[in-house]
């Protein structure tokens, strides 16, 4: 659009202008950083722009929704007889599995009873609710490992609601709206989840490292009772994760001689990276608006 | 967007528009960090050869809507939006008559200046150190200039000046 002269000039005159604008623009922006970093990034003005940005989100995400949607029809009665076969198989051998877990968990229970020990702060796992929640395919920031979900306070979700897939824990909510809510991953650096050896109850955090599948422990003496391959589960001190729940396994130690601590990396037991379904849950202590 | 935009308006939220999907589309883990930075190169763009559709505020307010979409401290887009915007409004003039690869520098240095600005906000503010990599969109966004620039308006006569 080759513009007209008269428009022209008023771009000249718009010099001092643009400055003035431009100044008062950065003394808005320092306001709002002042003010979202003292919220916490959570406060109305945020619910309403991420509310308000919600369908670009999912506009990104329909590919994805309409290439399963093809893939669900087009599949044929062979395959789908195959993976029901598979899986009604799979759903015995879980049963099973769970049936064994019941009765393990009510003898640990009563045993827990009859100690009167109350030093786990977390509750059985059997009393947890969870809801299914999907993972809008959105890429925020290469470097936040924060992900979005289609679930909000709406469906009861909260601020600082564990997040799980099948295989362990991934997670934490750290804003929400309505109808979408933003989870930081574990392996974010600004994460960190108290957690405990599953063989032996040595209680440690497990902190994010910014890399998809590595977790740091910090601040386990040198010379404690971890080997490689052990399973850390959390721990439930702090109240904000169920106990119980895997996170990680022993990935390497490094013990240097006369060192105070030892280096310790885990690999998350969930796929961080690759979850689309994953589960919201409500400790037992927290009761559901819902339900 | 359903009332038609009046001109001024349309490349700016058409760009606009085109530039945040590409910014969000999710990427193989390998090649994240090496996305380009889209919306700059828009803005740069329009500032350059359509200034009457750019400003500082609406670039501003655009970049609060980014900082909503993707989870940064509300301000940090829009500040850097409107800091680019400002830039190449004010220096539209030269910036038109430049070679293909005096743009390229200067808006690698504008770049540079906008993720130094974000790195220390995020760094002061997230208490947690950024990967290195978060440089690299400072080798790849530059070398998409030259698409910007083949698409530009043909170069029109200067106007006559008293």
């Amino acid at each position: 659009m080759p513009f007209k002269a008269t428009s022209q000039e008023s771009i000249f005159r718009r010099g001092n202008a643009l400055t003035l604008k431009m100044v008062i623009i950065l003394l808005l922006s320092l306001t709002l950083f002042v003010i979202d970093h003292r919220q916490h990034k959570s406060h109305q003005l945020r619910v309403w722009i991420e509310n308000a940005m919600l369908p670009v989100h999912h506009l990104i995400d329909f590919p994805r929704i309409f290439s399963l949607w093809v893939l669900e029809g087009v599949r044929s009665q062979d395959s789908l007889q195959e993976e029901n076969a598979s899986l009604r198989s799979k759903n015995l051998l879980l049963q099973h599995k769970l049936q064994k877990q019941e009765a393990i968990e009510s003898e640990n229970s009563r045993l827990r009873k009859l100690l009167n020990a109350s030093f786990i702060f977390g509750t059985v796992q059997k009393d947890d609710k969870v809801r299914l929640a999907e993972i809008i395919a959105v890429d925020l920031d290469a470097f936040n490992q924060e992900v979005v979900l289609n679930k909000g306070s709406r469906d009861g979700a909260y601020v600082g609601q564990p997040l799980m897939d099948a295989t362990g824990v991934m997670g934490q909510i750290i804003r929400i709206t309505p109808h979408s809510s933003t989870a930081l991953l574990l392996s974010s650096p600004r994460h960190s989840i108290p957690v405990q050896s599953r063989r032996n109850g040595l209680r440690t955090l497990a902190m994010g490292t910014g890399h998809p599948n590595r977790l740091s422990l910090r601040f386990v003496p040198s010379g404690s009772d971890l080997i490689l391959g052990d399973t850390l589960i959390t721990s439930g001190l702090g109240g904000r994760f169920p106990y119980g729940y895997p996170v990680g396994t022993v990935h390497s130690i490094n013990a240097e001689e006369g060192a105070q601590f030892s280096e310790i990396t885990l690999t998350p037991t969930s796929l961080l990276e690759r979850s689309r379904e994953v589960l919201l849950v409500w400790p037992d202590s927290i009761t559901d608006p819902l339900q | 967007m359903n009332s038609r935009p009046s001109p001024e308006w349309g490349r700016f939220l058409l760009l606009l528009t085109a530039a945040t999907l590409l910014t969000l589309v999710p990427l193989p883990e390998a090649v994240r960090p090496y996305r380009p930075y889209w919306i700059m190169l828009v803005l740069f763009y329009l500032g350059t050869y359509f200034p009457q559709q750019n400003g500082v505020v609406r670039s501003w307010l655009f970049g609060l809507l980014v900082d909503g979409l993707t989870g940064s401290l509300l301000g940090t887009h829009g500040l850097t939006f409107a800091f680019t915007t400002y830039i190449t409004l004010q220096f539209h003039l030269r910036l038109r008559l430049f070679a293909i690869i005096q743009q390229m520098l200067l808006f690698s240095l504008i770049l540079a200046l906008n993720l130094a600005l974000e790195f220390l906000l995020r760094s002061a503010t997230e208490g947690a150190l950024l990967s290195p990599l978060f440089w690299l969109p400072l080798l790849t966004t530059p070398l998409l200039w030259p698409l910007f620039f083949l698409l530009r308006e043909p170069p029109i006569q200067s106007p006559r000046r008293r």
